[in-house]
């Protein structure tokens, strides 16, 4: 390593995520000592480790502050652009389950204006990358400031993250070099999205994951591209007017009133239960589409837009009776021109009961389905295969069939399964894995 | 179908026709083309042809993945083949991290630098120095305040 010229040997520093493996590469050499200060990014976070040894009558006066090591690393590390500060991750059951002497504590709230007023001015000229996560029973009843202080300092900020807080937008200044912005679990003091829409007006990516305190919220946001927006109930109306918008991933409950406004819009995530006023206008470029609703059949047949749609996802909470007609039909007359379908666990579920009972027919658009993927919970290996093969009979051009089988199948069924349909059906390109409630396969579950 | 290529000459005489799509992931090269000096081939007085054979193979991967649809299964294949193209010794790391720095390949340079900081990633000051061939400097006294100076980190 002596080889690499200083200038990469700190690109290798700055890209430790622990600082206790900075520091030692500190004890290691006179050269990564100094080094060690010009890394371009840390990322300090508080471990559950420190924090009970902070709060148990025997070490807790042996143990630095964790603002202090804070304020000290930010200070001597001048060269920084991307700043990651954090406690560490609790359950909701714990956050909610704190211990209440918690609360008149404040040696972890990070997102303390104050706080961050005394590290911020050293690193702010060249700051590009801000992520915050906040100690729930400390910030929770604290109303902050942080958007006032971050946006007088930080004129060259492109990337803000802030979790677990309670975040005032009074001083909040405009910061148009901003393309990044993600709040996660916070209580928003702008109920209409007002000041965030004005004061960010260059944002590309937006993330709004368990905002609270929004009444009537609206995103008008030219430049918008991509947009996550998970939500609850709460809210009166959601809103989106995007016209540079490509990708949306929302998931709410029953909004009386939905209109989402972008026509650039290629890769649509829906989850919701229904919504009351649904005014969702043409997507003429869109391209994928997932669904996920407790009324799939009923939903989908509002969405105008459909000859576009190539590749399709569709997914609703499992139940034991057949709703009439099977959303499964209706998919191929709304959209025509699938290549590829994926059916969640709930999906397929409905459609094998079905199958059972009354059997499949054809339709018109099966015969251009290249790609089928499918969730499986295999009860009885008969009526899953029957159903597969009717399907493969249907479809005549599939390509492509990837099943994943839940993980509490036992592996001799799992076996069986794939060993008829290989055998069976061996022009198709079988692929196989696992799924599991909560797991990667799985998008989105409703309540 | 015929796409164009254009030729390049690393350090040890060895010349490489690459395609220029394939090529241009380089900024370098991207740049020298750009600029016309790109005839006769591009010389690489830095790279030797078998680090540049290493690099074109990496810059080959990517294009071909940039073509592919965005999906889990397309992310965790890229990972491993990444990891599976790392598997060099420590020499061959150090010289891919000179090479993607000198043709200005930010992907790979991020790519092998993770590689080098996961290699240090929970050792000993003593290990780390061992692993890297890197001389203690320090006086037991200075080591000592180094020390003291970051008691936090060793909590």
């Amino acid at each position: 390593m002596d080889v690499l010229p200083p200038h990469l040997i700190v690109e290798i520093l700055s890209r430790l995520n622990d600082p206790t493996d900075l520091v030692c590469c500190r004890l290691a050499s006179k050269t990564l000592n100094s080094l060690s200060y010009e890394v371009r990014r840390i990322s300090l976070l508080c471990s559950r480790n420190r924090y009970m040894k902070s709060r148990a009558p025997e070490t807790r006066t042996l143990i630095t502050p964790f603002k202090t090591i804070i304020n000290n690393f930010i200070r001597s590390s001048r060269l920084l652009d991307s700043v990651t500060i954090g406690v560490f991750e609790r359950s909701l059951v714990e956050m909610y389950d704190e211990n209440e002497l918690e609360g008149e504590f404040d040696d972890l709230y990070l997102t303390d204006e104050r706080f961050i007023g005394e590290w911020l001015p050293f690193v702010c000229r060249r700051l590009r990358s801000l992520s915050i996560s906040d100690f729930w029973s400390q910030s929770c009843w604290r109303r902050s400031e942080t958007l006032s202080v971050i946006s007088s300092h930080c004129h060259v900020l492109q990337e803000l993250k802030l979790k677990n807080a309670w975040l005032s937008v009074d001083g909040l200044k405009p910061m148009l070099m901003l393309t990044c912005l993600t709040l996660e679990f916070i209580r928003l003091d702008d109920e209409d999205l007002n000041k965030i829409n004005d004061c960010f007006p260059s944002l590309q990516v937006l993330n709004l994951v368990s905002v609270g305190g929004l009444k009537e919220p609206k995103i008008r946001l030219l430049h918008l591209k991509t947009c996550q927006w998970a939500v609850s109930n709460v809210p009166f109306s959601l809103t989106i007017l995007a016209p540079n918008l490509v990708t949306l991933k929302l998931k709410c409950v029953r909004p009386k009133s939905l209109i989402i406004q972008a026509p650039l819009l290629s890769f649509l995530h829906l989850s919701l239960i229904d919504a009351g006023v649904f005014d969702v206008k043409d997507f003429p470029s869109i391209r994928v589409f997932k669904l996920e609703s407790l009324n799939l059949s009923r939903l989908i047949v509002k969405f105008p837009f459909g000859k576009t749609v190539e590749h399709l996802t569709v997914n609703m909470p499992p139940s034991t009776k057949i709703s009439r007609p099977l959303y499964f039909y209706s998919l191929f007359d709304i959209f025509p021109n699938l290549s590829s379908l994926a059916l969640g666990p709930g999906a397929w579920s409905e459609l094998e009961l079905w199958y059972c009972r009354e059997g499949l027919e054809g339709r018109v658009g099966m015969k251009g389905l290249k790609e089928i993927k499918a969730h499986l919970v295999v009860y009885d290996i008969e009526a899953t295969l029957s159903c597969i093969f009717s399907l493969l009979d249907l479809c005549t051009n599939l390509v492509k069939v990837t099943l994943l089988i839940h993980r509490h199948v036992d592996s001799n069924t799992s076996s069986k399964l794939k060993l008829r349909c290989t055998g069976d059906y061996p022009k198709i390109r079988w692929k196989w894995g696992f799924w599991k409630e909560e797991s990667r396969d799985i998008w989105g579950l409703l309540l | 179908m015929s796409s164009k290529k254009i030729t390049l000459k690393s350090s040890d005489g060895e010349t490489l026709e690459v395609e220029v799509a394939i090529a241009v992931q380089s900024q370098t090269i991207k740049h020298m083309i750009e600029d016309d000096c790109a005839d006769g081939g591009i010389p690489l007085p830095n790279v030797t042809s078998k680090i540049l054979a290493k690099v074109i193979e990496y810059c080959k991967k990517h294009v071909e993945n940039s073509k592919k649809e965005d999906s889990i299964e397309e992310e965790d294949e890229l990972k491993e083949w990444e990891c599976n193209f790392l598997q060099v010794d420590q020499q061959i790391l150090c010289d891919l991290i000179h090479a993607a720095n000198y043709l200005n390949i930010k992907s790979l340079l991020d790519l092998t630098c993770r590689r080098v900081a996961d290699m240090i990633k929970g050792k000993t000051p003593e290990e780390i120095r061992r692993t890297f061939n890197i001389k203690n400097d320090f006086t037991p006294e200075e080591e000592e305040e180094v020390r003291r100076e970051n008691k936090w980190a060793l909590e």
